[in-house]
């Protein structure tokens, strides 16, 4: 049985899971900004300590049902299906030596390891492990393989390719089991939706998602377990571990320094600006868009729509155009997004509207459309992004309904204001 | 450890062309560091089917999983030709196993190759 075989697109929520754990497509570029904003947030220590245990949590339950649709039966056929599906959905190669007492696993090509080398590696000395998701990982891994209790294995990267090692090394042992959390499966995705929703340039929407998402099924991680597509290294990751890390990350912070949840907030919807530029432009700028929606000339209204188009491809929900007035309004809404799933099963309603990525990427669709010259190719270099989303942009976002708040729909507006 | 990503202009690879020769090579946008490389003909192809299927005999191995885009590994690597006949668009993707100061060089020959198979 294949990796591939568990996958599911679910088309009316633009939602996608893996053996019915949530699941969405994500850059390097994005995961290392989310990862940085929760550090520079809790600093390193306890910024390192939410993303493993978000990680471990969300692949615990994950592997567990993935294990169990395999009829992996003994601790090393569980442990084998847990190592290929981490490589399958390109998170580089782990090597799990550790039993229910605990041992080692090491890690090469590890996705954000190898990435944060790739990218930062030459110009920053890092100073602590990037791989808390592969840790988490390892650790639920074994105690799924080992039928322990969840949440019950502690993993520390010991060794990581981004501080200059040669390959990522982790210690396992027996640690104290931390509070359960109420589960995200794709029942709470379907329970958590608003009724469907249909908006502009459906049918041209529909025909990209199609290809797009004929695609994807079919993407897989290479010998090292990257996926290298769009110019840019792909996950496919578990949406439970973004979640939780943004929303406990804000918890701690409203707690702890009210007044710096601005900026936090503000550094999430900048997630959005980071994928949008970089996996989004990749997309609009290759061969296989050509393909699939036809060459990408840069006109505004073909941008806001591929770029939806793409949103429900890669499995960020059912985002629809409710209206298209190109240099000026744009207003996108959603029946459902991966936050608001989560939110609203973990947290119930929200005193305000929070699906930050939502947010950011509806700003950055616009940014594409309005300031990129699509025809001249452009390099989508960290200059580039900075000259588009530093300073004063002259688009405006704002999030006018949340599902979050318990209204029927999501919907951003944004406005130009330059 | 892996070096650092870099620009293609700050890697030299932006240069590499091989017009007079009939090809013109860029490398494509993109982190990949001089992997991905489009390339144009000069003299335009009439027939693309005819040309994969040259490229077939020549060893190439079709894989394509999208409609409308031809995706060809070569044959004696994991080299892979991707084109897009409605935008007469082909791109060469070098395998990443190739050292990165070898990458323009290899991405030269093959374009070579191919313009010569899809020309003849």
């Amino acid at each position: 049985m294949t990796q591939e075989s568990f996958r599911a697109y679910l088309p009316d929520l633009g939602l996608m899971t893996n053996a019915g754990a949530p699941t969405v497509f994500h850059c390097h570029h994005f995961n290392l900004f989310l990862d940085q904003t929760v550090d520079d947030a809790l600093g390193p220590q306890d910024g390192a300590r939410l993303r493993f245990v978000a990680a471990r949590e969300a692949s615990h339950a994950f592997l567990r049902a993935l294990c169990v649709r395999h009829g992996a039966l003994t601790p090393v056929e569980k442990l084998t299906v847990a190592m290929a599906a981490f490589s399958a959905m390109g998170h580089g190669r782990l090597e799990i030596t550790a039993d229910a007492n605990g041992g080692g696993a090491t890690g090469e090509y590890l996705h954000y390891g190898y990435t944060w080398a790739q990218k930062y590696g030459q110009r920053v000395r890092r100073r602590h492990p990037a791989d808390a998701f592969a840790a988490g990982y390892a650790a639920a891994a074994v105690e799924v393989a080992y039928g322990l209790e969840r949440e019950t294995m502690e993993a520390t990267e010991t060794k990581c390719v981004a501080m200059r090692a040669e390959r990522c090394q982790f210690e396992l042992k027996r640690g104290t089991q931390t509070p359960a959390l109420p589960p995200v499966r794709e029942q709470e995705l379907k329970a958590a939706a608003r009724p469907p929703l249909s908006g502009l340039y459906e049918p041209e929407i529909a025909k990209i998602v199609a290809g797009l998402t004929q695609f994807a099924s079919s993407v897989g991680g290479d010998e090292r377990g990257l996926i290298q597509a769009f110019g840019v290294f792909i996950t496919m990751h578990l949406s439970g571990y973004y979640n939780r890390v943004t929303y406990e990350t804000l918890a701690q912070i409203e707690k702890a320094s009210p007044a710096s949840v601005g900026v936090l907030e503000e550094l999430f919807r900048e997630s959005g600006h980071v994928c949008v530029f970089n996996t989004f432009g990749g997309i609009l700028q290759s061969p296989e868009w050509a393909a699939i929606a036809g060459p990408h000339t840069g006109d505004v209204t073909q941008t806001i729509i591929g770029c939806v188009a793409i949103a429900r491809a890669l499995g960020f929900g059912h985002w629809v155009i409710q209206e298209l007035a190109p240099r000026s309004r744009v207003v996108l809404r959603a029946p459902c997004t991966y936050e608001s799933a989560y939110y609203l099963t973990r947290h119930g309603t929200a005193p305000r509207p929070n699906e930050y990525f939502f947010q950011g990427a509806s700003l950055a669709f616009c940014q594409l459309a309005y300031r990129v010259d699509w025809k001249a190719r452009p390099e989508l270099t960290p200059e580039f992004y900075e000259a588009l989303f530093r300073g004063t942009m002259p688009c405006k976002a704002e999030q006018t309904h949340a599902t979050t708040m318990g209204q029927p729909y999501s919907e951003i507006v944004v406005t130009q204001v330059g | 450890m892996a070096a650092p990503l870099r620009s293609a202009e700050e890697e030299g690879h932006a240069a590499t062309s091989l017009e007079g020769r009939g090809v013109r090579l860029t490398v494509a946008t993109g982190c990949f560091r001089g992997l991905n490389w489009n390339l144009e003909l000069e003299h335009p192809v009439v027939d693309w089917a005819d040309a994969v299927a040259r490229l077939v005999t020549a060893g190439w191995r079709e894989t394509s999983r999208l409609a409308g885009l031809f995706d060809l590994v070569s044959p004696e690597a994991e080299h892979h030709l991707v084109i897009v006949p409605r935008s007469e668009w082909m791109q060469l993707r070098v395998s990443y196993l190739v050292p990165q100061s070898e990458r323009s060089a290899i991405a030269a020959e093959l374009a070579e190759r191919v313009a010569a198979i899809v020309r003849a």
